[in-house]
């Protein structure tokens, strides 16, 4: 238990972005999973999807309200996204389809 | 009977797998059970057809309601009791199993070295990984000809093109030919189509599918090795069907 919560604390990191309140949370990509199943956003985040694996990702949704697709994601890459309207999106890897992350949008 | 122009997948194991047919266009083994039986290159049985004939089977009712109480026969109850069924089709004890439990004689030298390259050189367990050897991933692994699978689901997804779904590779000596159009006929074949590197290159191939430059007696040990996947699995009894 104690290196699962200290590898979720240091994979799920929040830096400021360039805006005065929306924030940049980051999710890691490791052992072909998230380093979570869920975060909760406010509204105008973003979220910085980085591949920490040995192998290429492809993160994207199919959720209406945010589709969007990141786009082939080779090792050590990073790629963020916004959030801009409230709603729980899933996001997906497109190639390995049991990485799953629920993105919750306050 | 016309042939597919895909090979059948196989339903070993799929209880722990994700997204069903070799494209992944259904979500769930309930989702996927009707499409070949209205499928016209496959059963070409209409659903209300196929509702129709059961229910002029009397002992089919008293199954279903024992089953399903209250649901009845219909293309909801007749999906889960087919997916119930494939969840039960599951591998037994390997070779390769023994020998992970400490069973040192359980598989040839050549297995174990097999084994090795399975999980270095040879790149294998980059995507057969886990217990099933398989992640359920996606990959256009450079198999020629213009069939683009999972592309056509999700068209927007380069990566996706001429994509499809990694098999699980327990009890895999047994289900010649290889790939997902059965281009392959021997596991000697997709060991040497690996080797090269696959026989198409286009943008979309996985990173992990290059030339190996394997021996002769590599290759020969990574056969062994999926040998020592096939279990001895209890004949299935076919049970008596209602009438």
């Amino acid at each position: 238990m104690k290196f699962t919560l200290s590898l979720s604390f240091v994979a799920i990191g929040m830096f400021s972005s360039g805006s005065a309140s929306a924030k940049d949370h980051a999710v890691s990509q490791k052992g072909k999973a998230f380093a979570v199943e869920e975060i909760t956003v406010a509204a105008g985040d973003a979220v910085t999807f980085k591949n920490d694996d040995e192998t290429s990702h492809n993160v994207f949704s199919s959720t209406e309200g945010a589709k969007f697709n990141l786009g082939i994601q080779k090792p050590g890459l990073e790629s963020s996204q916004k959030f801009a309207t409230a709603g729980t999106f899933e996001v997906r890897c497109a190639i390995h389809p049991k990485m799953k992350l629920k993105v919750v949008v306050k | 009977m016309k042939p597919l122009g895909r090979r059948t997948p196989t339903i070993l194991n799929l209880a722990w797998g994700e997204l069903m047919f070799w494209d992944g266009r259904a979500d769930s083994l309930e989702a996927q059970a009707l499409g070949p039986v209205e499928s016209t290159g496959e059963m070409n049985l209409p659903l209300d057809q196929m509702l129709g004939k059961l229910e002029a089977m009397p002992s089919y009712r008293p199954l279903f309601d024992k089953a399903y109480p209250g649901e009845g026969i219909s293309k909801a109850t007749i999906s889960k009791s087919i997916a119930t069924f494939e969840r039960t089709v599951v591998s037994g004890d390997a070779p390769f199993d023994r020998w992970v439990r400490g069973d040192e004689k359980a598989v040839s030298a050549n297995a174990k070295r097999g084994f090795m390259l399975f999980n270095e050189k040879a790149l294998c367990s980059k995507c057969h990984s886990g217990w099933r050897f398989t992640d359920d991933s996606f990959h256009d692994i450079g198999v020629a000809g213009d069939d683009i699978g999972r592309g056509k689901i999700m068209p927007d997804i380069a990566v996706l093109q001429y994509a499809f779904k990694t098999p699980t590779l327990r009890d895999v000596d047994r289900r010649a030919p290889y790939m997902h159009d059965g281009s392959e006929k021997t596991l000697g074949e997709v060991v040497d189509f690996y080797d090269r590197g696959g026989k198409q290159r286009r943008p979309a191939v996985s990173e992990h599918v290059k030339p190996l430059q394997l021996t002769s007696e590599e290759k020969a040990d990574l056969v062994a090795f999926l040998k020592t996947l096939t279990s001895q699995d209890k004949p299935v009894v076919v049970p008596v069907l209602p009438r």
